[in-house]
């Protein structure tokens, strides 16, 4: 074999390794299921493709878990994994999956809203596939996604997303983007049939509050806030002064949902259905541009150097210290906001009234740990663990 | 126009490119093989590397 030759096949035997070596960990990522334990309160697991029969066969075919207390009151939709790379928010809607007990009315929760962006990682941004959640009962695995869902789901983007209705210009990726594609259609891509779906959904489900929940760099502008829709504003700003003045070391805000600025669940839902919709946002360190390394310790702990570093100079909206925005933080802010906005919006609405019971408040999450709150697949009825 | 049509120019512009990354895989492969230069041998098999995962579907 002569020199060329015996590099050629060195170069090609190297090269199909590493395709190999990335090929596992990405086939891994896609295929990987995460078992859900069904609490209490689960009453009845739903296919989403039951409100949009295309998603049927599709990974986006998400599941919908009604938490129903057989009593009168109103219903509420808790949305997470929007934006699969923010996983407070799937965490969160898991929490109440597993341990939530309504008194009174429904509750509708969806944990892995966009499933295909979960299913892949962020071409050059060098993200962890997983990360674990230590429990009593060993560790437990998610998917840390991508913001958008996977080309290899919807594909070919339009060189400019003209979003539905309103036909404003958008970013070509924003048409994978579930968070820009409210309300959706049943003729579009992928993840505008997704939100069709739960359009759909919130219709025929009578469904009074609905709540997407966000994670979001501290260098960008809304940031630990409540972006609320006209309908919801003032059980907003109730829950952010509650929040503020009896919970939460940093504050919440609460901000208004733009009028001109669309796709967004905060405006559209409102808009196009008789929901009223609220936006939750929490400060993730991994989202900022100027971090470190991006691994699963920064995925849970939320400390980075140089996201500190840029705090000190005034340049981000979020204060940080060493201590950084650790998981249960961050997951348990977001109970605690949602908790007290449907207290609020009972108060408010006393003949649909929800109430919900068995999940634990932003300083039992913060003493406990996340992982106190998922229970063990393994040791559950097979009839009571589903998969997302 | 209707949406079984835009549905089917999708899937077609689809399979389309998944046609051309297995062309072009094909041709790098075949440029592997012919090359007299060292560094573009290493070169070509770089460059198949995200062909072959797209080709596949994994990424």
């Amino acid at each position: 074999m002569d020199r060329l030759t015996r590099i050629k096949w060195i170069a090609a035997v190297l090269c199909a390794a590493s395709a190999l070596w990335a090929g596992v960990e990405f086939y891994e990522m896609r295929h990987y299921k995460e078992p859900v334990v069904l609490g209490p309160g689960v009453t009845q697991v739903q296919k989403l493709s039951a409100y949009e029969p295309s998603l049927a066969g599709t990974v986006n075919d998400c599941n919908v878990y009604i938490l129903d207390s057989g009593r009168p009151g109103g219903t509420v939709l808790l949305i997470g994994g929007t934006h699969p790379e923010e996983p407070a928010t799937n965490l969160t809607a898991q929490i109440f999956v597993e341990n939530a007990k309504p008194e009174a009315g429904r509750l509708i929760v969806v944990t892995r809203a966009n499933t295909s962006g979960s299913l892949y990682s962020r071409n050059g941004e060098a993200y962890p596939s997983f990360y674990e959640i230590k429990t009593s009962w060993g560790s437990k695995k998610w998917r840390l996604g991508d913001r958008a869902g996977s080309p290899l789901d919807s594909w070919p983007d339009p060189e400019v997303y003209v979003h539905y209705p309103s036909r404003q210009l958008l970013a070509y990726m924003d048409i994978r983007n579930l968070n820009r594609c409210w309300p959706g259609r049943p003729n579009g891509l992928l993840v505008e049939r997704t939100t069709y779906g739960m359009a759909q959904m919130i219709r025929s489900l009578g469904v009074d509050v609905v709540v997407d929940l966000h994670e979001a760099e501290l260098e960008y502008a809304v940031e630990n806030t409540i972006v609320a829709h006209e309908k919801a504003q003032e059980i907003a700003a109730m829950a952010s002064m509650m929040l503020t003045s009896t919970e939460f070391e940093v504050p919440i805000g609460m901000e208004f949902s733009p009028t001109a600025l669309h796709g967004l669940s905060h405006r559209e839902v409102g808009d196009h259905t008789p929901a009223m919709s609220l936006l939750y946002e929490v400060a993730e360190p991994l989202l900022d541009r100027i971090r470190g390394v991006t691994d699963q310790k920064l995925v849970l702990e939320g400390k980075d150097d140089f996201v500190v570093e840029a705090g000190k100079h005034k340049l981000l909206y979020a204060p940080i210290d060493e201590n950084g925005w650790h998981i249960d933080v961050r997951v348990g802010r977001h109970i605690s906001t949602f908790l007290q906005c449907l207290d609020i919006f009972s108060m408010m609405n006393p003949e649909r009234t929800i109430t919900i019971t068995g999940v634990p408040r932003y300083a039992e999450v913060k003493e406990k740990g996340v992982g106190a709150f998922f229970h063990d697949p393994s040791k559950a009825a097979k009839d009571r663990v589903e998969y997302d | 126009m209707s949406d079984a049509l835009m549905i089917l120019i999708n899937q077609i512009v689809t399979y389309g490119y998944y046609a051309m990354t297995l062309l072009f895989a094909c041709a790098l492969a075949w440029n592997l093989r012919k090359t007299r230069d060292p560094q573009e041998a290493v070169l070509y098999a770089v460059i198949l590397i995200p062909f072959i995962l797209r080709v596949l579907h994994v990424k």
